[in-house]
């Protein structure tokens, strides 16, 4: 039987992923445990909450077992849990090894400041996938500037060192803003010199009540196209072809979006409600609620606008900041626009026809 | 070292999930997403901690039609491995599932 040994086959699990999506059959779950959080970040897409809030409307420790049975239940795989700040919570780490119990994946996403030797000896003992921290300049005065937290750009790295330390996997993400898109390259250096994975995005949205606020910290058209310009070319970069099935991400599809009040949405971007797993059972959220076929039906040929669109071969859009920020879930993204028109820009300014 | 009366179940470390009959695996130490094929998922399904890894032996010989003998040496081999991948462990006692 020795060809049933562990095999390393990253093909069968896409094709796994690629079945769940086909299938609708739930693989992971993005979890807003809390809104609190010890950061006040400018550009966050949440109306968070001070870290001593008094939420009695959060999920119990007990609520959140019950909704890990069922997670489990349905065959999800991957919990990623998220906030807010997700220490804020005293029982993340009873959460936490209860869902490893249950056979969970589990992610974090946190901003590292609570992380201090005890904390990261107990998020070793969980074995997290990998934790994600967000570091939001290659230098305190833009990082803290930033999260309004003096010291805060220090405490990140720290947790960073510390879960190091413990053999924990970690990833520096930054989401690129006017204030630190020239930093690229020494936040880069930063994941470099620390042995990660570093990641970005230009993923700025409205705020989930609809405030758009946090939008006055996308990088500016110029900021933008020398970026863009550095990156892409003839050599490195297809325009992409058009296919009238083509999905720009896998929302409805096989995971969602859970709030800490006990709200499914379809996800974090287009926050589309889909029930409350205090009034329904999950099962019952998945397999009834209408919004997963509306929304997994979002094809490129399904779109009226952008599937005309002289730029749809560079663009690259997100429904939910589509319906935030332009008030359409099937109309174009002015944001995504944008963005297409400066990557078109940057791919025939460096030889792309 | 006889393995036979014990229970085999997911090491505490290791992520898994049996999707369509196939095991996705996500291993504690290198964090890797590994997939079992059909045989091997079934034996991951079949050890939960509830059955001695003679009964799973025994079970995958009636399932998959080989003999018992076969199916005993096949099934230790695999259990080891996976053990030895900190997928699984082996308790002396069982757990009620």
């Amino acid at each position: 039987m020795s060809d049933q040994t562990v095999n390393v086959n990253n093909n069968t699990y896409s094709n796994i992923v690629n079945r769940t999506r086909a299938e609708h059959r739930l693989l992971a779950v993005h979890w807003e445990i809390t809104y609190r959080c010890n950061e006040k970040c400018t550009h966050c897409y949440l109306d968070v909450l001070p870290p001593g809030a008094k939420v009695p409307g959060e999920l119990s420790t007990e609520e959140a077992k019950r909704v890990i049975d069922e997670l489990a239940d349905l065959g999800a795989l991957t919990i990623s849990f998220s906030g807010g700040e997700v220490f804020l919570r005293k029982d993340i780490f009873e959460i936490s090894r209860y869902a490893r119990k249950k056979g969970f994946a589990i992610r974090y996403f946190t901003n590292g400041i609570l992380i201090k030797p005890e904390i990261a000896d107990k998020i070793a003992e969980v074995k997290p996938v990998v934790v994600e921290l967000s570091l939001y300049g290659a230098n305190a005065e833009t990082h803290d500037g930033i999260t309004k937290v003096p010291g805060s750009f220090e405490l990140t790295l720290r947790a960073v060192e510390l879960l190091i330390e413990r053999g924990v996997r970690c990833l520096i993400k930054t989401p690129l803003m006017k204030e630190n898109i020239y930093q690229i390259a020494a936040l880069k250096q930063i994941a470099a010199d620390l042995g990660i994975t570093f990641q970005y995005d230009l993923t700025i949205t409205p705020k989930h009540t609809g405030d758009l606020t946090p939008l006055q910290h996308r990088p500016s058209d110029d900021q933008l196209l020398d970026f863009l310009r550095e990156r892409i070319s003839a050599d490195n970069f297809t325009p992409y072809p058009y296919n009238q099935d083509a999905r720009f991400c896998s929302i409805g599809m096989n995971s969602f979006d859970l709030g800490p009040y006990g709200d499914v949405f379809t996800c974090v971007g287009a926050r589309i409600p889909a029930g409350n797993v205090r009034q329904k059972p999950m099962v019952e959220i998945w397999k009834d609620s209408p919004v997963w076929e509306e929304t997994s039906n979002l094809t490129m040929g399904n779109l009226p606008v952008c599937s005309t669109c002289e730029l749809r071969q560079f663009c690259v859009r997100c429904h939910g900041t589509a319906a935030f920020e332009d008030g359409d879930l099937l109309g174009c993204s002015s944001v995504a626009y944008r963005e297409a028109r400066l990557r078109r820009k940057a791919y025939l300014d460096n030889g792309g026809h | 070292m006889n393995i036979s009366t014990m229970y085999p179940k997911p090491h505490p470390q290791t992520a898994g999930r049996v999707i369509d009959g196939e095991a996705v695996l996500i291993l504690a130490d290198s964090s890797e997403v590994n997939v079992l094929n059909q045989v091997g998922s079934r034996i991951f399904e079949l050890s939960d901690g509830s059955r001695t890894v003679e009964e799973i032996s025994e079970t995958i010989a009636k399932e998959y039609d080989i003999s018992r003998e076969q199916a005993d040496i096949d099934v230790r081999e695999f259990l080891l491995q996976l053990v030895d991948q900190s997928v699984l462990v082996l308790e002396e006692t069982r757990e009620d599932v």
